[in-house]
């Protein structure tokens, strides 16, 4: 942190110069992110009135106490969303990683053009989610879309005649792969950084004992690049807890196509981030506030996981 | 001294490169394709994005087959009629009398179409057309007519072919070639395709487009030959995003207007109030300071979504569901913007501060004349960090703006502008050019600043 108060006690004037400076951050962070962790309790354990207007909407709600949270417990589309979170966090994270890996290695070297292909590869990073989605939309068409052109054109039609996003088995994989391809070079850039820090004589030393190319990267560059590996895997959990514009895009806010999932009709593509905002949406946001305090949870395991992963070991 | 023999290597050095650069830069496509075919898309005539077209035609066959002329037996008579948005023609003889009866127009090049009426008497003939079976007009080419408007042909006695306008296809045999004539508009160019397969060009010359296939030939096609400017104008046009522009329920300028305005106003204030703060948990001695920065870093690890509907509550509170306002200011206090920002003043050497003090500057001079300019780098970082993410915020957007606000902006705009045209794929693909591609030229230009903020999170251990 930062160094220790060597002036001895701190008085109340020097409270009052920093004030001004800290004053806007701190009361706009408290209206917009302290208050409203309080707030979602507080509309956890409430009720919205079906029939408050729509401009008093919170302050007609009913206390409740623990029902919403026993109701999303309980709530097999809550689970459901659950389970689909994690099914899309293993098909964006791994190959994700895999080909962010893949770029960094490849463009850790001298070459013509490195710089126009780090730039290129990472470029999709900063273009908007849903705009990106749409556009994936238009390559997914089931009646003439490019990929369908492509798979009808290799012989493989066949495979895809349900389309893309409409067959729920393909709709997450489809998505994920729009989103890998648009998020791996954001990994790239971090392992290109960490590769940067490896010392060549490291490698050297290797080869002169006789280590092939395969083995430099399974003993040296994985075992170093782990802190970013365990990095990217922890942030991309957190992040698939909020997914939500690919998904409103890519499915045309339906949700993906549905499928039976124990008597109820619940939809394929319907992960946490976009199970929320259907509950908010639906006025229900007490439920909506409970779910979030669940991700909350989920969340915290994680990161507790990630602290316990990248603490230095020294 | 002979070299010790080695082993070839499996691909020499240069083979090894060429590959690299072929499969790095198909994969550079590949993550590139959204982009590519957003702009290709956009750039396509309408109705032409899923053609899968991309060069330009130069030509075009029309597929009806002419038929090269026999002078027959008897007189027969010909119609003509022009009308290239027609989907049937119908020709009218004798309309009102007794006789009265129909022949089903055939339609040839250019929204020609073409009706031949066999054995026709020598005198006063009266006709007109039927467009779609339901409108029925007189020939705009036949001045002739009686007194209730209905248009007459003349056919003289004798005369084997008479016609309501000079000939469109006045193709014959002529002993050993066929002479090809065609009285097609005169700034087009044409050519002619034999059944045989033979292609030959036509010249325009004396009132019709004209050319000689070497043999005899019965039937023949029309190819529409464009110059290069008109097959690119044919399949590749601007006016998809003229048309959005020009869009009066879904007004795409203001939308640029708006999601501009939200980005540079959350990114200004973001910076401001971040080097404000950063400078005080950096330089400055007070209460709790490193309890309430341990309390601010800890709420980055608090999934966004649990903000959500707090957040939504408090703006519809303060009245502030569609404003810029309410679009803006709940992400100003970025707690990652506050770390870089603290990290970066913590390097600024101590004495600068204190000699400052020294001379007697006030706080907001230090501010102004130190704290500021030396922050300028990570300062341009963080406005580019923020500008890029609040032009694409598209939930919080989506949930304060209400359908037809006047703040709507981009994102949510296109969101319901698709909802409207779904189908209509280059108007929506040319409204998301104006998404990704000013973010893209501002990331070329900007590239250097945008990475150090990005990667600055992950890399400080």
């Amino acid at each position: 942190m930062a160094k220790k108060s060597s002036a001895g006690r701190i008085t109340l004037q020097q409270d009052l110069q920093a004030l001004p400076f800290l004053a806007p951050f701190l009361a706009i962070f408290g209206v917009f992110i302290g208050f409203p962790l309080v707030y979602s309790v507080w509309l956890s354990m409430h009720r919205t009135d079906i029939y408050s207007s729509w401009y008093d909407r919170f302050g007609t709600m009913q206390f409740v106490g623990l029902q919403n949270y026993a109701d999303v417990a309980a709530s097999i589309p809550f689970w459901w969303s659950i389970f689909l979170t994690f099914v899309y966090a293993t098909l964006t994270i791994i190959p994700g990683m895999i080909l962010s890996l893949f770029l960094a290695i490849t463009l850790n070297r001298k070459m013509k053009g490195l710089g126009f292909y780090r730039s290129g590869f990472f470029l999709p990073n900063v273009f908007d989610i849903y705009v990106v989605g749409v556009i994936w939309l238009l390559l997914y068409n089931p009646n003439e879309g490019l990929f369908l052109r492509i798979f009808e054109w290799v012989g493989l039609g066949v495979l895809v005649q349900d389309g893309f996003l409409s067959n729920p088995y393909l709709t997450l994989p489809c998505i994920a792969l729009a989103m890998v391809l648009k998020n791996a070079g954001f990994g790239m850039i971090l392992f290109l950084t960490a590769l940067n820090n490896i010392p060549t004589s490291v490698f050297e030393a290797a080869e002169v004992d006789g280590a092939t190319k395969w083995q430099q990267l399974t003993h040296i560059t994985l075992p170093l690049l782990r802190p970013i590996i365990l990095f990217l895997s922890i942030t991309g959990l957190v992040a698939t807890l909020n997914a939500f514009s690919e998904i409103y895009s890519m499915t045309d806010n339906t949700g993906g196509p549905g499928v039976n999932v124990g008597g109820q009709t619940l939809q394929a593509a319907r992960v946490s981030g976009y199970h929320l905002y259907r509950v908010f949406d639906d006025s229900f946001y007490g439920q909506a506030a409970a779910i979030s305090f669940f991700l909350l949870a989920i969340a915290l395991v994680v990161s507790v996981i990630n602290f316990k992963f990248l603490a230095p070991k020294d | 001294m002979d070299q010790p023999w080695q082993p070839q290597p499996f691909m020499t050095r240069r083979v090894r490169t060429t590959l690299l650069f072929v499969l790095l830069t198909g994969l550079l496509l590949f993550v590139q394709l959204p982009l590519v075919w957003m702009i290709l898309t956009a750039l396509k005539v309408q109705g032409k994005a899923q053609t899968l077209q991309f060069m330009p035609q130069r030509s075009e066959v029309f597929d009806q087959e002419l038929v090269v002329r026999r002078d027959g037996e008897g007189q027969s008579a010909v119609f003509e009629y022009t009308d290239a948005a027609a989907t049937e023609v119908t020709l009218l003889l004798r309309p009102g009398g007794e006789e009265e009866s129909r022949r089903v127009m055939s339609r040839t090049v250019e929204g020609l179409w073409v009706a031949e009426v066999e054995g026709v008497e020598a005198g006063l003939l009266p006709y007109q057309f039927v467009v779609n079976n339901s409108n029925t007009v007189s020939d705009p080419d036949n001045p002739a007519e009686d007194e209730s408007g209905v248009s007459m042909l003349r056919i003289e006695p004798g005369s084997t072919l008479t016609s309501n306008r000079p000939l469109f296809n006045e193709t014959r045999i002529d002993g050993e070639t066929t002479k090809v004539a065609l009285r097609l508009p005169e700034e087009k160019s044409y050519s002619v395709l034999s059944s045989q397969g033979e292609s030959v060009a036509l010249r325009f010359e004396n009132g019709a487009h004209r050319g000689e296939f070497p043999g005899a030939v019965e039937t023949f096609q029309v190819v529409r030959e464009y110059s290069l400017g008109e097959a690119i104008g044919n399949l590749y046009t601007l006016e998809n995003f003229t048309a959005i522009l020009g869009n009066k329920d879904f007004p795409f300028g203001r939308y640029i207007f708006n999601s501009f305005i939200v980005a540079t106003m959350a990114a200004l204030l973001t910076v401001l109030f971040c080097t404000m703060a950063g400078y005080a948990f950096a330089v400055k001695q007070f209460h709790f300071r490193d309890v309430l920065f341990a309390g601010l870093l800890a709420s980055m690890l608090v999934p966004g979504m649990i903000y959500m509907v707090p957040q939504f509550a408090i703006t519809l509170k303060l009245g502030w569901i569609d404003t810029f306002p309410g679009l803006i200011v709940p992400h100003v206090a970025n707690v990652f913007g506050l770390f870089l920002l603290r990290q970066y003043v913590g390097q600024i050497p101590k004495d600068l501060f204190n000699a400052a003090q020294i001379d007697g500057a006030s706080e907001l001079n230090v501010f102004r004349n130190i704290v500021i300019p030396l922050c300028m780098p990570i300062m341009v970082t963080l406005f580019l960090l923020t500008f890029v993410g609040q032009w694409s915020n598209f939930l919080w957007q989506l949930i304060v703006t209400q359908p037809a606000s006047p703040v709507t902006t981009l994102p949510v705009g296109l969101q319901a502008f698709k909802g409207q045209y779904g189908t209509d794929w280059e108007r929506v693909m040319a409204g998301a050019c104006f998404s990704i591609l000013p973010i893209t030229v501002l990331f070329i230009v900007t590239q250097k600043y945008l990475l150090e903020g990005l990667t600055a999170g992950a890399v400080k251990e």
